[in-house]
């Protein structure tokens, strides 16, 4: 069963006088441990495509199900976001005043779902896993964007959710660190079986990813890898 | 709570700014109330000092126990009330002289019965039962005035002898001395030899007395009496407005403040609201922020005005009333977390969806 289920979602935005078609009737399947890339120029919707992925942004039509189940109102978005998603961002967004370690044990505590010994335990091994158990302690400020990156991964990680997306992860760093960041959320993805979207323009990591997709003339078209 | 002032630590300087600014504030408020307070007693603490529930007066005299005469008529029919507790008072302006200077000093001689219980409280020396003996406000000893000194009084040219000292007794922005019904008598004798003593007011300290009716008099209860004394009211009412204008203009300073904050920290928002972070932990987390401000600021605004407080000299009319300086600090916070609560509304309306689309740190 897939995880994420995208049913003929179409999205429009008003530009000008005429009306544009971001999303035309899309459809996308994302099943427990594969790791998904959506490339496209920019403007051509992969953020938007994200964006209604990810329960931030509601399509025009279409159904989407999350984990089976059709994800509903806006008002169980914030629940739903907490609960079943992850997010990764372009630049890590990380809280620049707490330590690695605080903000992890925040969003493990907002979401509930682990008790706060199981949290600590998760966060040690997910912090392990990326090679920054060293940076726990340690301010955003006081470490590299890969190392930023890889807490923003862990972040992700944490609450186990069911779906990962992920908004050009590897854009704010040099090619050897975008690489190490985008292998990493691949053995995350394996370990924990977590399905991935990650919007991309870097085409040097999708080796690393199961699945292509071109976002072109608002339809998703696989590419052979 | 714990989150919120991690915050408040790592941006130390900025939150210093702000926490600079609510404590001058606050210290500008405090300050405020005690001299309000300060004016307050500089006008009435001899009323207000006196163990009295009612003032009973000539109906003719506005409330105003100067203006008032109880002649042997009205003297018969506050016999008829059989009062438990009753002893008369009347209060003079003048002036006096150290016996041998020229520098005459404003007063106001009350005079009352040394047993009754509107008698001042004596910190040193004893009381002026005997005539020709007085006893000052110790705000005289500035002036130099010890016990067993000679002063004359300028209308009578009356030499009387400094017995005892009372404290913190002010009337009209003068300060009181007490003297016998005796001495008074004969004060006033020497400027006119017909003088024959008629009570001001009579002073009581029954309970229920408002419902009585009496002919051609008034019975004034205390706080009245001191709100009619000449200036008390215009003089309060002002400083009350100033002050509480004050804390508005104070907590709407905060506010654009705590605002100006928030829409700097509108990127962090986005995130922790994309992160499923529910409103209220975030309005919570704002809230608290606040709080903790509005709180250090206000104690040790508080603190500095009371640490002040002790080192004015007493001629200043300041005096904090703690009860007030607990109102407005309350007030002050309440007023703090209102103007937060407006950040929280614009807090509420930032759409998650911004991070997506190019969030630029």
């Amino acid at each position: 069963m897939s995880v994420l289920n995208l049913k003929a979602i179409s999205k429009s935005y008003q530009d000008g006088e005429e009306e544009r078609t971001i999303l035309d009737k899309l459809d996308l399947q994302v099943s427990a441990g594969e790791f998904v890339a959506i490339l496209g120029p920019s403007g051509s919707g992969k953020s938007t495509l994200l964006s209604i992925a990810g329960a931030l942004l509601s399509a025009d039509s279409g159904e989407i199900y999350l984990d089976g189940e059709k994800v509903g109102s806006q008002k169980e978005w914030t629940k739903l976001r907490r609960e079943k998603i992850g997010f990764i961002f372009q630049n890590h967004q990380l809280l620049p005043f707490l330590t690695i370690a605080e903000q992890l044990d925040m969003i493990g505590k907002f979401s509930k779902r682990f008790s706060k010994t199981e949290v600590k335990q998760r966060q040690e091994a997910l912090l392990a896993e990326l090679g920054i158990a060293d940076c726990a302690k340690k301010y955003p400020k006081q470490l590299s964007g890969g190392q930023k990156q890889r807490a923003a991964i862990a972040r992700a990680f944490l609450n186990q959710p069911s779906l990962i997306l992920a908004d050009e992860p590897t854009a704010s760093l040099d090619a050897s660190r975008g690489r190490q960041v985008a292998e990493l959320i691949r053995q995350e993805v394996k370990e924990r079986q977590t399905a991935v979207v990650m919007v991309t323009h870097d085409e040097r990591i999708l080796d690393v990813v199961d699945t292509v997709y071109r976002l072109e003339n608002a339809k998703l078209v696989k590419v052979n890898n | 709570m714990k989150i919120a002032f991690k915050e408040l630590l790592f941006y130390k300087k900025k939150y210093l700014l702000i926490e600079l600014l609510v404590v001058l504030m606050m210290f500008m408020v405090v300050f405020l109330s005690g001299l309000t307070n300060g004016l307050a007693r500089a006008v009435s603490a001899s009323i207000e000092n006196m163990d009295a529930t009612y003032f009973i007066v000539a109906d003719d005299a506005d409330q105003v126990i100067t203006y008032s005469s109880l002649s042997e008529e009205k003297q018969d029919s506050i016999d008829e009330l059989g009062l438990e507790t009753a002893t008369a008072l009347n209060i003079q302006r003048g002036s006096f002289a150290e016996k041998g200077e020229k520098d005459k000093i404003d007063v106001t001689y009350f005079a009352v019965d040394t047993d009754s219980f509107i008698a001042p409280e004596i910190i040193s020396g004893k009381t002026a039962s005997k005539t020709d003996t007085i006893v000052l406000n110790d705000s005289y000893k500035e002036d130099g005035f010890e016990i067993g000194d000679k002063i004359v009084d300028k209308a009578s040219e009356k030499t009387l002898t400094v017995v005892g000292f009372t404290k913190n007794s002010m009337y009209g922005h003068t300060a009181a001395a007490y003297v016998s019904k005796e001495t008074f008598v004969e004060m006033n004798q020497e400027l006119n030899p017909q003088y024959q003593w008629l009570p001001q007011a009579i002073v009581t300290q029954d309970e229920d007395l408002s419902s009585k009716e009496l002919n051609n008099l008034e019975i004034v209860d205390k706080q009245s009496l001191i709100s009619k004394i000449p200036g008390y009211s215009a003089e309060q009412s002002t400083l009350n407005m100033i002050l509480w204008v004050l804390v508005l203009a104070a907590a709407a300073i905060l506010g654009v403040f705590f605002y100006i904050v928030t829409l700097e920290k509108r990127q962090q928002f986005g995130v922790m609201k994309a992160l499923g972070t529910k409103m209220s932990e975030i309005a919570y987390q704002e809230i608290s922020q606040t709080f903790l401000l509005s709180l250090f600021g206000v104690v040790l605004g508080d603190g500095l005005a009371i640490l002040l407080s002790r080192v004015l000299p007493s001629s200043m009319p300041f005096f904090l009333n703690y009860g007030d300086v607990l109102t407005v600090s309350a007030a002050f916070i309440l007023i703090c977390l209102l103007a937060g609560l407006i950040s929280v509304l614009k807090v509420s309306r930032i759409d998650p969806i911004e991070i997506i689309n190019g969030g630029e740190d």
